[in-house]
């Protein structure tokens, strides 16, 4: 099921950066048993990502290079979740060079990055302050009723 | 903030009164100078003009002038300027020194501050927000479109100052402290929500809220997943990791492709 190289592989997901979000997009990628590759910058994580068995590609993700080593041609769509917004915009930017098809998710910390992220060809933008804000108002409001 | 005001109406208070004794000591010294030419008595001239400033011994200053004036007529308009200046401009220097006496003990009061303490104060089924992280900036405003009330506590000067110019209930200290959650009247709160970006502080305060006020529901941020359980434990409602949440929103998203 899982192929360590992304070269070869057809409609599968990227996902960019294994940190506490991208941990999560793959658990839930995995749910739903769908093909996926990790691009992941730490040696010691891409280790561990080897270890679980899962297509891990080493490398920066803002470089194309590395993304077309992902395959990311063939891919159906790429989790931009890396932890700094700026290296989100790049990798985005390159992601939808290369391929325009490309279903773009990306993480956005501010507001405006969130605007310029659209702008440049992400298609669906997740916030984590702004989506745990939503859940604890949800909950106060609750009581209330 | 409060620190910068008082000292700026400080400093006015001190130029008005430096300034008004200045006037009066040069008109003082001009006084003198005046009766000396008239009478050519330094003493005398130095003492009623001295006690013209103080409101006192006036008939014997005129007195003085009669008799002044009886040895150079021609000096008889200056004299009457000299000494009714002097009186005048004591008497403006008194007032000036009330006023400015009055700018002080204004400013000292704080009158902004103590109305704060008294919102925070009567502050009823409120929310308590406390720190004030990228989380709680997004809540903050999250809050405030859904018109439920609420108060920050924050440690650093530097938001709390921030949050005040953007005309939010702030308190200033740590909300470790029973007394500072007093303060945010946490009697009377409906929630309180930990936003740190440390586990182990929001755990402190999770524990220090239960125990003032064990019915009161707690929400709190946390970093990593092995956290949820401990704050739980602690008296926490409902523990999350935005980045956990948002990892789960995203994931589904891509698998409904």
């Amino acid at each position: 099921m899982f192929v360590a190289k992304g070269i070869g592989l057809e409609g599968h997901v990227i996902v960019c950066g294994y940190g506490v979000v991208g941990q999560k997009v793959v658990d839930v990628l995995l749910e739903h048993n769908m093909h996926f590759i990790v691009i992941e910058q730490d040696p010691k994580k891409v280790e561990h990502l080897r270890e679980l068995g899962y297509g891990v590609v080493e490398g920066d993700a803002t470089y194309s290079k590395v993304l077309k080593s992902a395959g990311i041609e063939n891919a159906k769509a790429i989790a931009v979740v890396l932890d700094d917004d700026a290296k989100n915009l790049f990798t985005v930017l390159a992601a939808h060079d290369l391929n325009k098809r490309l279903f773009i998710a990306a993480r956005a910390n501010d507001e405006f990055v969130r605007e310029k992220l659209v702008e440049i060809g992400a298609d669906y933008i997740v916030m984590p302050q702004r989506t745990a804000s939503k859940e604890i108002v949800d909950e106060i409001t609750k009581t209330k009723a | 903030m409060a620190e910068t005001t008082d000292r700026s109406s400080d400093s006015i208070a001190t130029r008005v009164i430096l300034v008004l004794l200045i006037v009066v000591s040069l008109f003082t010294l001009f006084s003198i100078a005046v009766l000396v030419l008239i009478s050519h008595n330094v003493y005398a001239s130095s003492y009623y003009s001295l006690s013209t400033l103080f409101d006192a011994n006036s008939e014997g200053a005129s007195a003085f002038i009669t008799s002044a004036l009886a040895a150079g007529p021609s000096y008889i308009f200056y004299g009457f300027i000299a000494i009714s200046l002097v009186d005048g401009l004591a008497k403006a220097a008194i007032i000036g020194f009330l006023i400015a006496g009055f700018i002080n003990l204004l400013s000292s009061i704080d009158l902004k501050s103590k109305f704060e303490t008294i919102t925070v104060k009567h502050l009823k089924n409120h929310v308590i927000v406390a720190g004030y992280s990228m989380l709680a900036e997004r809540l903050a405003s999250d809050l405030k479109r859904n018109r439920i009330n609420f108060v920050v506590i924050e440690k650093s000067q530097e938001k709390v100052n921030l949050l005040k110019d953007m005309g939010l209930n702030v308190i200033e200290g740590d909300f470790t402290d029973k007394k500072v959650l007093n303060d945010a009247s946490i009697g009377k709160a409906k929630t309180i929500v930990f936003t740190t970006e440390s586990d182990f502080v929001n755990l402190l305060g999770i524990v220090t809220a239960h125990h003032i006020m064990p019915e009161l529901k707690i929400i709190s941020r946390a970093r990593s997943e092995s956290s949820i359980r401990k704050m739980q434990r602690g008296g926490a409602a409902l523990c999350l990791v935005p980045e956990v949440v948002a990892g789960i929103e995203l994931g589904e998203r891509i698998a409904k492709l």
